[in-house]
């Protein structure tokens, strides 16, 4: 489990969520200024992978695809990390759609909602299945996608990091994070963006698929903008946890 | 289809062995006749459209539930079921769901431990526990021996040890081209292995011949077994006509699925009815229980009140999911 600094996860309690939600609703209709989190992911880690080898139906898939799992621009920024401020309310995020294209996932990385809807499609004429592992390995669902154009809904029936495999072509992977917290996923130049957020120091935590998580703090002014940058080190063994 | 979708994990061929593998689990081997023909469709079925899960096998096989019609898989199904290229062998679909009394028609590989307490009319109680172990022989052929263990009240003295052990033998006599109807012959022999002084045994060698069918009709799926029982250097040589029928119904085609049926019993001049449920407590099936009251109606002063039930293990089949 991941740990933040100033608060258990476990201490964020329904009624904390409550609270915090209630603050942000009455600080927004009573127009009390909120602040905002700009902030950037970087990393100091080589910024690209060795592609990785096409194994099977390559008149579809290729003779190789870039390994995504690890994805950095010239600057450091670091895409396809997830930021979660801690204890803030995620509110409503839009259902994923992942799509098998090229034999990838695409998006490789986005958020979802415990309990919430994915849909899946593919734009290959090729068999997939997107099968869908929670954090504890326990498999969610597995669907065949035989035909591009299908689009197939299922339920995030866990919370937390779900992987998503493809097992007729083993090098495919997504991650659906299903974030009770408000979160954002990297963009390309490593950038994220929180906009009105209630004035007050927070715990964040940082998931990557390749880094793990890891554990930070920013503190959010009134009226005021954050401007952050968190730097992920390669380590041995990363925390997986989310 | 096949060639396109599945013949990736499962070969073209249908033996699962493919030149680079995808998943990480073993796939079924479609040309073994045992393992294509031995399983109802709606088992095939529900597995093509939901995956693996459902029937507790393998999560790595997908759901095509969402892509194919009910039509599209069966005729999957029937081409899966073509790796098989032998005939004479019975389908899954004639795999009923295990009576209580009556002898199932399928051939079968299980271990089953029938108990039964009677109370007795003295205010005894008699308990019983018979294992059999089964082996099917090729395609239509079974073979079985049943070990009983008894304790059994006389007054206010109680006996225990091996009863008569048994060897059967039982062979699919016939099966009709829709898979409704099925027809096997056997026979069972008893030894007297048991104490005929302490009651335990019968004293005497018996020979039972019999004939075990099985029919469904829409959800209804009926069982009948005839019996003699022929005892041969005992003390009695009675013969006595074993009747057993047996209707009953699975409320799904999980194999997990609950089952509730009826048996009537019969024993000469005396006739039972035994209520019964029965339940996979695995999702593969490959363990499952029943439980049921035997209720003696005609001559019911020579008969008792008996609880009575199985466990099953199919002892081939996965009991738990592949992950």
């Amino acid at each position: 489990m991941g740990v933040s600094r100033s608060s258990p996860r476990g201490a964020i309690s329904a009624a904390n969520y409550v609270a915090l939600a209630i603050i942000f609703s009455v600080a927004s209709l009573h127009g009390q200024p909120l602040g905002k989190i700009v902030g950037r992911v970087s990393t100091s880690a080589a910024g690209s992978l060795a592609p990785l080898t096409v194994t099977t139906n390559q008149d579809v898939c290729g003779q190789e695809v870039p390994d995504e799992s690890l994805f950095v621009d010239a600057l450091g920024g670091l895409a396809n990390a997830v930021v979660t401020v801690v204890g803030l309310p995620a509110g409503d995020v839009v259902s994923p759609t992942i799509t098998n294209a090229g034999c990838q996932f695409s998006p490789r990385v986005q958020l979802g909602q415990p309990g919430g809807e994915i849909q899946i499609t593919s734009i290959d004429e090729v068999l997939h299945t997107s099968h869908a592992y929670a954090d504890d390995d326990r498999s969610l669902f597995n669907v065949a996608i035989p035909i591009p154009g299908l689009t197939i809904t299922r339920q995030l029936t866990a919370r937390g990091v779900i992987r998503l495999v493809c097992d007729t072509h083993t090098w495919m992977r997504g991650f659906v994070i299903a974030a009770t917290d408000l979160s954002a996923v990297t963009t390309s130049d490593g950038a994220f963006v929180f906009n009105n957020v209630p004035a007050g120091t927070y715990d964040i935590r940082i998931w990557h698929e390749y880094f793990g998580v890891s554990n930070h703090t920013v503190t959010v002014e009134a009226e005021g903008t954050a401007a952050v940058t968190y730097t992920l080190h390669d380590v041995d063994a990363p925390n997986d946890s989310y | 289809m096949y060639g396109a979708w599945c013949a990736s994990c499962h070969a073209l061929d249908g033996t699962g062995l493919v030149e680079i593998p995808t998943v990480t689990v073993e796939p079924m081997d479609f040309t073994d006749c045992a393992v294509t023909t031995s399983e109802p469709d709606a088992d095939w079925e529900l597995v093509i459209a939901h995956g693996g899960p459902i029937a507790g096998l393998s999560s790595q096989m997908p759901g095509y539930g969402d892509t194919l019609s009910s039509e599209q898989i069966q005729a999957l199904m029937g081409y899966v079921r073509s790796f098989c290229d032998e005939s004479g062998w019975p389908m899954g679909n004639l795999n009923f769901s295990r009576p209580i009394f009556t002898e199932k028609a399928f051939p079968e590989n299980e271990v089953v431990i029938v108990p039964s307490v009677s109370h007795k009319a003295d205010g005894g109680t008699d308990l019983r526990l018979r294992t059999v172990y089964e082996r099917r022989i090729g395609r239509r052929g079974h073979a079985e021996i049943g070990i009983p263990v008894q304790s059994l009240a006389e007054g206010s003295r109680r006996t225990s040890g091996f009863g008569d052990f048994t060897v059967a033998g039982k062979y699919v006599l016939h099966t009709n081209e829709a898979s409704t109807r099925i027809l096997s012959g056997g026979l069972e022999v008893k030894f007297h292995t048991g104490s005929e002084l302490s009651g335990l045994g019968g004293g005497a060698t018996v020979f039972e011949p019999y004939l075990s069918s099985g029919i469904s009709v829409r959800d209804l799926i009926i069982q009948g077994q005839v019996k003699l029982e022929l005892p041969v250097g005992g003390a009695s040589d009675e013969l006595e006509f074993v009747y057993n029928l047996y209707g009953g119904k699975d409320l799904s085609g999980l194999p997990s699925t609950w089952t509730v049926g009826a048996e009537l019993n019969g024993v000469s001049d005396r006739l039972a009815i035994t209520p019964q449920i029965r339940k996979g407590i695995t999702r593969t099936g490959a363990i499952a229980i029943a439980l049921g009251v035997r209720i003696p109606i005609l001559n019911r002063q020579r008969q008792h009140v008996q609880g009575v039930g199985y466990l099953i293990w199919e002892y081939l089949d996965p009991v738990r999911a592949a992950p």
